[in-house]
C-alpha cells in the first residue's frame, strides 16, 4: 500500500497489469457464462430461470463489495491521508451502483415469474435499493462540492455513515421476514447449494469481480489524469 | 425459446441488459481515461513548448 501511495508508481503498475487483467476477465467471463448455461442444470422448482441467478447473485455480491471498498478508502481518506485513498473511492461508486442497478434489474426479472411479482418492499430489496440510491447520492455530492479537499472529507463521512447498510443488506433475511430467499453461500453450516450450480456461481462471481477490478483501475487511472489535468491549469493560469 | 424453458425472455433480457449496463459502464470508463490521457498530453506539450527559451 505504502509503494502504491505515489500516483505515478500507481499509473505504471496499472498501465502495466490492465491488458492482463482485461484479458483475464474476458477468459474468465466466457468460462462462467458457459458453465451458467451449458454445465449447470435447471433447478428442481425454478427450472431453466434458476439461470438468472449467475448474473444476479454476483451482481449483489460487487454491490455490496463495492460500498465496503468504498469505506476502507474513506477511512483511508480521513484517517491514513493515503494520497489514493480519494481516488478508489470516487472510482468505485459508479461501479457499484451499476451492479446494485443490475441486482435490481434481474431481481425483478426472476421474480416475476418465481413470485408472481416483480417488486415486494420486504428487507432485501428495499435495502438493496436503498444501497442503490446511497450510491448515487455520494456521487451527487461529489459533483456539487467545488473543492475537491472539502468534497473527499464529506464524501468519506458520509459513506462510512452509509456502511451500516451493508450489513442490513446481508443480514436482511435473517433479521425479518422475507420473500426473499435466505443465505444460500455464506452460512455457519456452509454452502447450501449443490456442487453443480455452486461451481459456476463461483465461476461468475470471480468473472464479475474481475471486471470490477479492471473497471475500478481505469477509472482510478482516469481519475489521476484529471487532477493532473487540473494542476497544470492552475499551473498555467498561475505562469 | 432456447431450450430455456417457458420463462425464457425472462432469462434473455436479464442476460441482455446486465450485459448491455456493464459493457456500456466499461466504455464510459476507457472514454474517460482515454480523453483525460489526451489531455494530459497537450497540455504537457504546450508546458514544454512555453518552458523553451
Amino acid at each position: 500500500m505504502i509503494s502504491l501511495a505515489n500516483p505515478t508508481r500507481f499509473l505504471a503498475i496499472a498501465t502495466a497489469i490492465l491488458p492482463w487483467l482485461a484479458v483475464a476477465t474476458v477468459i474468465a467471463l466466457i468460462i462462467g457464462l458457459y458453465l451458467g448455461f451449458f454445465v449447470a442444470p435447471p433447478d428442481y422448482q425454478q427450472g431453466e430461470t434458476v439461470r438468472i441467478m449467475f448474473v444476479h447473485v454476483p451482481a449483489a455480491s460487487l454491490a455490496l463489495a463495492g460500498w465496503t471498498l468504498m469505506s476502507i478508502a474513506s477511512l483511508g481518506v480521513l484517517v491514513w491521508k493515503h494520497p489514493l485513498a480519494d481516488v478508489a473511492a470516487k472510482a468505485a461508486a459508479p461501479i457499484g451502483a451499476v451492479f446494485a442497478f443490475v441486482t435490481l434489474f434481474t431481481g425483478a426479472l426472476w421474480g416475476k415469474p418465481m413470485w408472481g411479482t416483480w417488486w415486494v418492499w420486504d428487507a432485501r430489496l428495499t435495502s438493496m435499493l436503498v444501497l442503490f440510491f446511497m450510491y448515487l447520492g455520494v456521487m451527487a455530492l461529489r459533483a456539487a462540492i467545488d473543492e475537491p479537499a472539502r468534497a473527499a472529507r464529506l464524501v468519506a463521512i458520509l459513506t462510512l455513515i452509509g456502511f451500516v447498510n451493508v450489513p442490513i443488506v446481508k443480514f436482511s433475511v435473517d433479521w425479518w421476514s422475507t420473500l426473499h430467499q435466505g443465505a444460500s453461500i455464506l452460512r455457519m453450516d456452509g454452502p447450501a447449494i449443490h456442487p453443480t450450480i455452486f461451481w459456476p456461481l463461483m465461476a461468475n462471481m470471480l468473472a464479475y469481480a474481475l471486471f470490477f477490478l479492471t473497471v475500478h483501475i481505469v477509472l482510478m487511472r482516469a481519475e489521476l489524469r484529471r487532477r493532473r489535468i487540473r494542476s497544470l491549469r492552475l499551473m498555467a493560469v498561475g505562469a | 425459446m432456447l431450450g430455456l424453458g417457458p420463462h425464457a425472455a425472462y432469462i434473455i433480457v436479464s442476460y441482455g441488459v446486465a450485459a448491455l449496463v456493464l459493457l456500456g459502464l466499461l466504455i464510459w470508463a476507457v472514454a474517460l481515461d482515454r480523453g483525460a490521457s489526451r489531455e494530459v498530453r497537450r497540455l504537457e506539450e504546450r508546458r514544454r513548448q512555453e518552458a523553451k527559451p
